[in-house]
């Protein structure tokens, strides 16, 4: 009887530690039903569905003959795409506090940038009354997310891992003030991760993450400034990292130093991979981050989120120049590597912006 | 009465109230964020293409999530990448080891686990939920629960 109780409380506790993950906050462009186009169709739409795509395919056979029948057909406009929608998606978006129209023309003019490294070539990118106005046939809610994204990208470097967010129990206080500094066991310097060339590997599946941290919540993104000590949870899309969180120290490298970003799929990994280069005025920097970190972690934080924090050169006894890029792999899709692309590629926004409307025109 | 569909400002309305329970929820039946946001998602696109407000939406998108939830888990035997991809894990073996065993439990049981112990549900409630009949409910959760104790000590 006492193990069943036992199980319970495991069970009780574990559960409520699974759900309880952070979820992302949600928006209007994440509401299904906004985004999507017809409602997946009934057996009964489904048969119309197919009788009217054989009327077409029969009205397209009939037109074929005509155009390229007997008489010689002129240049006909063939080129327009059966599958788009007819409808446009119109999406409205605002600055979380009001702005002066400087600011709204560059948001804009970063969003218009977004849209293009997209391939949403289609789509048009318009500033009015305060709003920034995004039309095109082809918007859906993942490029609708990517084009707001705040884009907030900084390099900096891992001090330890740090276990799940576990509220203090009941009548426990929770703590206050700066994140502590890492027990020195836990600390994820180089000398602790020992690492060996050979096997290219670290110790780090020794080093746990520090227990100290548990209590602490996720810093919050008013406070994941580019000075700041930060704890921030691994990119839940980016696959299992070696860290549930990341304890990271001040930023040494940030999203205006990037020059170029672009998503490519490495074949020697069979993965997709982002590649950056920085600025040529960063380059001397970017250098000096990655050696210092030698044979340590170096966390990428988009948006307070730790997209993938890879060890440094663990190859190599000695370092040797990165010269000016940084790859960034994650267990990505091909979408989710040209998203992360686009947003690195074309800078921060200058400003917060919300989804104001999401409406479909014709 | 007649109700017609849902309206849209209904719909927002529910989903900033529930939407985050439900993930929460689909994460336990799933094992996986992923998969849980796409549930959740297809869920309240079911509410929506609905001709008839249902009487009680909130029960219904549960009933929707969980009914989801397990096709997803079958269609999963067949994407095992999206399994390496996001699994759900902690530093803290007593979490893994609980978790990893409820992960391997047959659907009916794990759900009824979850409802039971995570939600805080009655045995009929569940039995509602699932659509089955107490009597299983009641099996399945001492079904479930000895499995955990035969692993776990």
């Amino acid at each position: 009887m006492t193990d069943i109780d036992s199980i319970e409380q495991r069970l009780r506790r574990t559960f409520r530690v699974v759900a309880e993950q952070p979820i992302a906050p949600v928006g209007i462009e994440d509401e299904p039903w906004r985004t999507s186009v017809p409602p997946l169709p009934s057996r009964r739409r489904l048969r119309q569905v197919v009788g009217a795509l054989a009327i077409i395919v029969v009205v397209a056979l009939v037109g074929l003959v005509v155009a390229y029948g007997p008489r010689s057909s002129s240049n006909s406009p063939s080129s327009t795409p059966v599958t788009q929608s007819a409808q446009a998606l119109h999406a409205v978006f605002v600055p979380t506090s009001p702005q002066p129209r400087a600011v709204l023309v560059q948001a804009a003019t970063t969003m218009a940038a977004r849209l293009h490294a997209l391939g949403e070539s289609d789509a048009a990118v318009t500033t009015n009354h305060g709003a920034i106005e995004v039309s095109g046939r082809t918007l859906n809610q993942a490029v609708l997310r990517l084009v707001r994204e705040t884009g907030a990208f900084y390099v900096r470097p891992v001090l330890c891992g740090a276990p799940s967010y576990r509220p203090p129990t009941q009548g426990g206080t929770p703590p206050s003030g700066p994140l502590p500094m890492c027990q020195s066991q836990y600390a994820l310097t180089a000398a602790n991760l020992a690492v060996n060339t050979g096997t290219q590997q670290s110790a780090n599946n020794t080093i746990m993450p520090d227990p100290s941290f548990a209590p602490y919540p996720d810093t919050s993104s008013a406070h994941d400034g580019p000075s700041a000590t930060v704890l921030l949870p691994g990119d839940p899309a980016a696959g299992a990292q070696q860290y549930t969180r990341f304890v990271l120290g001040p930023a040494e490298l940030n999203g205006s130093d990037i020059a170029t970003a672009y998503a490519q799929y490495d074949d020697a990994t069979s993965s997709w991979i982002v590649d950056v280069t920085v600025k040529p005025d960063a380059v001397a920097q970017w250098n000096a981050i990655a050696e210092q970190s030698f044979h340590a972690y170096l966390g990428f934080d988009l948006d307070g989120q730790v997209l993938s924090a890879p060890l440094i050169q663990p190859l190599q006894t000695a370092f040797t120049s990165f010269g000016g890029q940084i790859q960034i792999s994650a267990n990505f899709t091909g979408t989710e590597a040209k998203g992360l692309a686009a947003v690195l590629g074309t800078g921060p926004m200058p400003v917060r912006l919300s989804l104001q409307s999401l409406t479909h025109t014709p | 009465m007649v109700s017609g569909p849902m309206s849209s400002s209904d719909l927002s309305t529910l989903f900033r109230r529930e939407h985050a329970a439900m993930i929460r929820l689909a994460r336990l039946l799933t094992g996986s964020t992923v998969v849980a946001e796409e549930v959740v998602q297809e869920a309240f696109l079911r509410i929506h293409q609905r001709s008839e407000r249902p009487q009680n939406p909130a029960g219904y998108l549960r009933t929707t999530v969980a009914n989801l939830s397990k096709g997803h888990l079958r269609r999963l035997r067949l994407e095992r990448r999206l399994l390496t991809r996001d699994r759900i894990s902690f530093n803290d073996p007593e979490l893994d080891e609980t978790w990893a065993s409820v992960c391997r439990l047959p659907f009916r049981q794990r759900a009824v686990l979850a409802l039971r112990f995570y939600e805080d549900l009655s045995e009929a409630d569940i039995a509602r939920v699932l659509g089955c009949r107490v009597g299983t409910v009641k099996s399945s959760l001492h079904r479930g629960l000895s499995k955990l104790r035969d692993e776990l000590t």
